[in-house]
């Protein structure tokens, strides 16, 4: 199977100290792959690098070195982001805008135009439960969990063969936590990528196909969820990883 | 092409539906109706005084637009983390600044033109109640087509002071010190010319060499200003206007260009 990611050795550094800046290693030589169709899953405790690898994914971070691929194209040229949705930790978006101007607007950047940018933003906000009135309101009023429900939609509007998702249930109630992995599923038996990252564990058992957990930047354990959890628990697994 | 597009008609957008603008527009026209009445009590200065705040009043509510809305273009969208899903999407960071650029060039660019459409309405007014005889007193006519003149220098300045703002808010996140830098520079460049006449007086190399770089630096915002000539009926040659605009053109490219480099190598942490 092709990887759709790819990183090799995958470094980042931030520099911290107002006086005497020091770098400090956020992610540690990170190599990792995810084949066309995978539920991937990366795992790990806050700071652990995981929001560090999806932002240097999506070029939002530079890396201080190695190397990043989505499709075969280095992650610095804007194509290779062409087949993808990403949906950031607790998104926020622009006030003024109503969730149809926003899913749309975010449609047109990837390309999609007229009536087709229209009728696949109907599709992704009836997909993430936005329902006819609710979509015509200013995202102002919106909650978090509907702001939430929002940030997926934008993903996956331009119907993207790769979903980048952070943190995709936090802020989200039952109900809501439950639309979202049906979500996921459903995307995954339409032949979809999905990368996203948690740090809820029972998330991570019911959609993946395999996992990653990361820990102090660096990638402590990967496999097939099966094969991790053949002979111990996924909370075993993880809490021998992180230590 | 098409991102710059959807980016810019984004910003114009957000632009018409901000309190900001709004405020903006409501003091400007409250201005106009103080400048009637001023205006009214100065016997025989009225349509002088009315051209000068008219002109003043559109050029400074844009420059407060301009950096107000300016700093926030890239800014906020850094702050709030609205840039994240933006910048993840087949979008180069170089069509992001350009599309924010031309969609606050376009609003603010409109706005002038509102504005200027109010000014000539209350020349128009003024013109109307004021006798013949009195008329044929004026240095210039009520309805003075270099009023367009003085109006698209002003777009051109706001034009060069909105690349500015989006150069500093490229790289501060804070949007208070992107607005104060944003304001030092147009109060310095507005006396640029100031600066230049004081090296020549005190006659010292290193105030020579000074004014220099501040007269390549610094964008010249003076030269912008053709309100005494507008009021006092003094022409305004087409050349003038067409190298000003030149030079608009290109300080801005420059400031743009410079905005680009520095946003393509930010990390969004």
């Amino acid at each position: 199977m092709t990887d759709v990611v790819r990183t090799e050795r995958l470094t980042k550094d931030f520099l911290t100290g107002f006086w005497r800046p020091r770098p400090k290693r956020a992610l540690d030589e990170l190599s990792l792959s995810v084949p066309h169709g995978e539920v991937f899953g990366l795992l790990g405790p806050n700071g652990a690098g995981k929001t560090t690898t999806l932002k240097l994914l999506m070029d939002l971070l530079r890396p201080t070195s190695g190397h990043a691929e989505l499709f075969g194209k280095n992650v610095r040229d804007p194509k290779s982001r062409r087949r993808v949705g990403f949906a950031p930790e607790q998104p926020y978006f622009y006030d003024h805008l109503s969730a149809n101007e926003l899913v749309q607007y975010f449609a047109g950047l990837s390309g999609l135009k007229g009536a087709d940018r229209i009728a696949k933003a109907n599709a992704a906000l009836d997909r993430t439960g936005i329902g006819g009135d609710e979509r015509r309101k200013p995202l102002r009023q919106f909650s978090k969990g509907m702001m939430q429900r929002v940030g997926l939609a934008q993903a996956i509007v331009h119907e993207p063969d790769l979903i980048v998702l952070d943190e995709p249930m936090s802020g989200l109630d039952p109900i809501g936590r439950r639309d979202v992995r049906e979500m996921i599923l459903a995307l995954r038996d339409e032949g979809r990528t999905i990368l996203f990252s948690s740090h809820i564990l029972s998330d991570a058992e019911q959609l993946c196909s395999r996992v990653g957990i990361m820990a102090c930047g660096r990638l402590a354990k990967i496999g097939p969820l099966a094969e991790l959890t053949a002979t111990a628990s996924l909370e075993d697994v993880f809490m021998e990883a992180v230590r | 092409m098409d991102a710059i597009a959807l980016i810019a008609w984004h910003v114009f957008k957000d632009g018409a539906r901000s309190r900001t603008l709004v405020s903006l527009i409501g003091f400007a026209f409250a201005l106009f109706g103080v400048s009637l009445l001023i205006g009214q009590l100065s016997a025989g200065q009225d349509l002088k005084i009315i051209k000068d705040i008219g002109l003043s009043v559109i050029e400074l509510s844009g420059v407060l637009m301009a950096v107000l809305l300016g700093v926030g273009l890239v800014a906020k969208e850094i702050e709030k983390r609205s840039i994240y899903p933006l910048l993840a999407r087949p979008v180069r960071r170089a069509d992001f600044i350009i599309g924010k650029y031309i969609g606050l060039v376009a609003t603010l660019a409109i706005n002038v033109a509102v504005m200027t459409i109010a000014l000539y309405l209350v020349l128009a007014y003024i013109r109307w109640v004021t006798p013949g005889p009195v008329r044929l007193s004026w240095e210039a006519p009520a309805l003075d087509p270099s009023i367009i003149t003085a109006s698209l220098l002003i777009v051109a300045e706001l034009a060069v002071l909105t690349a500015v703002s989006l150069f500093f808010s490229t790289f501060s996140s804070n949007v208070l010190w992107s607005t104060l830098f944003s304001l030092g520079v147009y109060v310095a460049g507005s006396m640029s010319a100031q600066l230049r006449d004081l090296a020549a007086a005190v006659g010292s190399r290193a105030a020579g060499v000074f004014s220099q770089i501040v007269g390549v630096v610094l964008p010249a915002f003076s030269a912008f200003d053709v309100k005494g000539q507008v009021v006092h009926g003094l022409s305004v040659p087409v050349p003038f206007v067409l190298m000003t605009l030149g030079y608009a053109a290109v300080y801005s490219a420059a400031v743009l260009v410079a905005a680009t480099v520095v946003f393509s190598r930010r990390n969004f942490e």
